[in-house]
């Protein structure tokens, strides 16, 4: 996808900026300055850019998050925040306050790769090939890797009553 | 794992951006369409460190190769020079060398010194220990240390 024009870039940057900047925001409160760094990269590199940049630039804003200090470069992995509030989404006959509780909990408990595994599988809703280029893995090791943090996540929360629909199929279809 | 259920922990939920996010979006794109740096490809880049770092090794690899026996033989040193009982009759005390002595001559013809030197040696800290007669040859600015024993025409 060789962007040649301004008009090209704007496109794709009004595309998918929305995209980025949820991105960011699950992950880091400095969520500007990532969108801005990453499509500054984007636009120094516009001319290489992959047909679907969004992976793309979920790699580049991800590295940038990892490279803002000395002590988080040493980390594989960015942790990804979790709304403790229901935002009022429509989500909440989903879940009552104290699955909520218990769904939190739970995510806590996990790494900091499985939060991120699943963060790019719920959230960002990207596919199994387009979550192992944003961390930099084969697709059979993120899908690997991602059956293994929906099993913790399941352990973590326990037999709760309040989400028998959200674990019946935990190892079917998304 | 069911999507819908943790996307109600989803802290960043797919909506539509407010008005003053769409004024950051266009204010950011204004200035990064503004930035006049070059623009940098993505391809690989060609690993001219890793090639010099190769060579090197190459190139000193292949000279420990040909230092190695020439530097063997001297540390080793030359047996031919001198001979088992002239190193033998070594001396702690060394002795004055005679001025009709032949070991000058004899060092002087064996000492390689440099081809544009011109004129005689200059000898300098000459001594004989037992059958041995070392000395110090200068010619210009080449200096070789020389030294004969009973088996050469001393």
């Amino acid at each position: 996808m060789a962007i040649e024009t301004d008009a090209e870039f704007s496109a794709m940057y009004r595309a998918h900026y929305a995209d980025v900047l949820a991105f960011a925001r699950r992950r880091t409160v400095q969520a500007d300055d990532v969108v801005g760094e990453t499509f500054l990269a984007a636009w120094r590199r516009r001319r290489d850019l992959p047909p679907d940049p969004r992976p793309w630039l979920f790699r580049t804003a991800r590295n940038l998050m990892l490279n803002v200090d000395r002590s988080a470069r040493r980390q594989r992995a960015v942790a990804v925040r979790v709304a403790e509030q229901d935002q009022g989404d429509g989500y909440e006959p989903m879940l009552t306050a104290e699955a909520r509780m218990d769904l939190v909990k739970a995510w806590r408990s996990l790494s900091t790769q499985d939060q991120e595994l699943l963060a790019l599988h719920a959230w960002e809703g990207l596919s199994d090939k387009e979550a192992a280029t944003v961390l930099g893995c084969t697709r059979a090791a993120f899908s690997m890797r991602l059956s293994r943090a929906k099993r913790r996540l399941a352990k973590h929360v326990g037999p709760v009553s309040d989400l028998p629909i959200a674990f019946a199929n935990l190892n079917g279809a998304s | 794992m069911n999507r819908t259920m943790l996307a109600a922990l989803d802290p960043a939920p797919k909506r539509e951006l407010t008005p003053a996010e769409q004024f950051r979006q266009e204010q950011l794109l204004s200035s990064i369409l503004a930035d006049a740096a070059p623009v940098k490809s993505l391809k690989r880049r060609r690993p001219v460190r890793r090639i010099a770092i190769a060579g090197a090794l190459v190139v000193g690899a292949a000279a420990a190769v040909i230092v190695a026996p020439v530097a063997y033989h001297m540390i080793r040193g030359n047996p031919g020079v001198l001979s088992a009982a002239a190193i033998g009759s070594w001396t702690g005390m060394a002795v004055r060398v005679t001025a009709d002595s032949g070991a000058q001559q004899w060092c002087e013809q064996r000492a390689t010194g440099d081809p544009n030197a011109t004129g005689p040696f200059t000898v300098s800290n000459a001594d004989l220990r037992g059958e041995v007669t070392s000395m110090i040859l200068t010619r210009g600015w080449t200096t070789r240390c020389a030294w004969s024993g009973p088996t050469r025409p001393a």
